[in-house]
């Protein structure tokens, strides 16, 4: 309808939209949008591109994805869960599944992921892997983080425990 | 006439401000510029020859102090080096190497002293081996670096352990 209330014909509604007045409360608008995004996608979901084949087959080199980093507000990191963890900003990041948890010894043995001494089926490990890694317990505060392409040498992949303070949030999907 | 001469003398403060921004950085900005030269260094874009790649190492003491101690225990690096020991490393690691890349990021910078800067940043090196091997490394690293003759120089790199197997 338009001021006199009379209704606005599709072409004038697709022009308006297209092509607004410039009044200040569309101003304000557009600030408040920008505004709105510019928080949201940089520090509640940001956007990043996966660099790197360490987490193969599950995220592929130069995949695309959301950081989602609200969800450990309210939960603890659990087994299972791929987690991007800090370096010494948030601008470059590792990317990789928890398969431990504070107190729980890990260990490899002829590639199969052995935890508390007890082999834990990873089916998302695509792949022959020849791991092999003595036992070790993981420290307080602490969990253990592996890459899902294990089919790379053990010396060329980067995985440990790392202190749950680097875990900044968990990729959207 | 009169707003043509107000036009180009807000021209001339921008240009006097750049100039001074540009000629006259700040100690943050020079320690940034000092490690993205050190990335230019490093990088390279294809094959290169002998000749340039002795020309190339030789310029190792731009960036490094006398004595530089370095702490990787991953790769079993530990000690101090001096410039001509890194020229070596450069060669060596350099020449194995068709492509590298060497960056930069979420540098923290801090000066305890006048002439002192504590760096804590983030690495990436990338590049592909001769043998057509591709090669992907990231750590966070902790450098000092040294003020000297009107260059910060780096006297310290340690490459923080952040996932310990």
């Amino acid at each position: 309808m338009d001021a006199e209330g009379w209704p606005i014909d599709m072409d004038e509604r697709l022009r308006r939209f297209l092509f607004p007045s410039l009044t200040p409360a569309f101003l304000v608008r557009v600030v408040l949008v920008a505004l709105c995004a510019y928080g949201f996608f940089g520090f509640v979901c940001t956007p990043f591109v996966i660099r790197g084949k360490s987490m193969e087959s599950t995220y592929h080199d130069g995949g695309f994805d959301f950081l989602w980093k609200p969800h450990y507000l309210y939960s603890e990191p659990k087994r299972g869960d791929v987690v991007a963890i800090s370096l010494a900003g948030e601008d470059v990041v590792y990317l990789k599944r928890i398969v431990a948890l504070a107190g729980q010894t890990v260990a490899f043995k002829d590639g199969v992921l052995l935890v508390d001494g007890r082999p834990v089926a990873e089916p998302y490990v695509k792949g022959p892997c020849d791991w092999n890694l003595p036992p070790r317990t993981v420290e307080p505060d602490h969990v253990y983080v592996v890459g899902d392409n294990r089919s790379m040498p053990m010396e060329q992949h980067d995985f440990g425990q790392v202190s749950l303070h680097r875990i900044i949030g968990v990729p959207l999907w | 006439m009169v707003t043509r001469k107000k036009i180009l003398a807000v021209l001339a403060v921008l240009l006097a401000a750049w100039a001074v921004w540009y000629f006259f950085p700040s100690r943050t900005r020079q320690v940034k510029r000092q490690f993205g030269s050190l990335s230019e260094w490093v990088s390279k874009d294809g094959p290169e020859g002998n000749l340039t790649m002795v020309n190339e190492a030789t310029r190792a003491d731009q960036f490094f102090a006398p004595r530089c101690a370095w702490e990787a225990p991953k790769y079993d690096l530990n000690g101090t080096v001096t410039p001509q020991e890194v020229s070596r490393y450069y060669f060596a690691g350099r020449a194995r190497f068709n492509k590298l890349s060497l960056k930069f990021y979420d540098l923290d910078i801090r000066f305890p002293e006048s002439r002192t800067a504590r760096v804590n940043g983030t690495v990436r090196i990338t590049g592909t081996l001769k043998d057509g091997d591709s090669v992907s490394e990231t750590h966070e690293v902790e450098c000092t670096l040294q003020k000297t003759h009107g260059k910060w120089l780096f006297s310290q790199v340690t490459v923080v352990e952040v996932l310990k197997r």
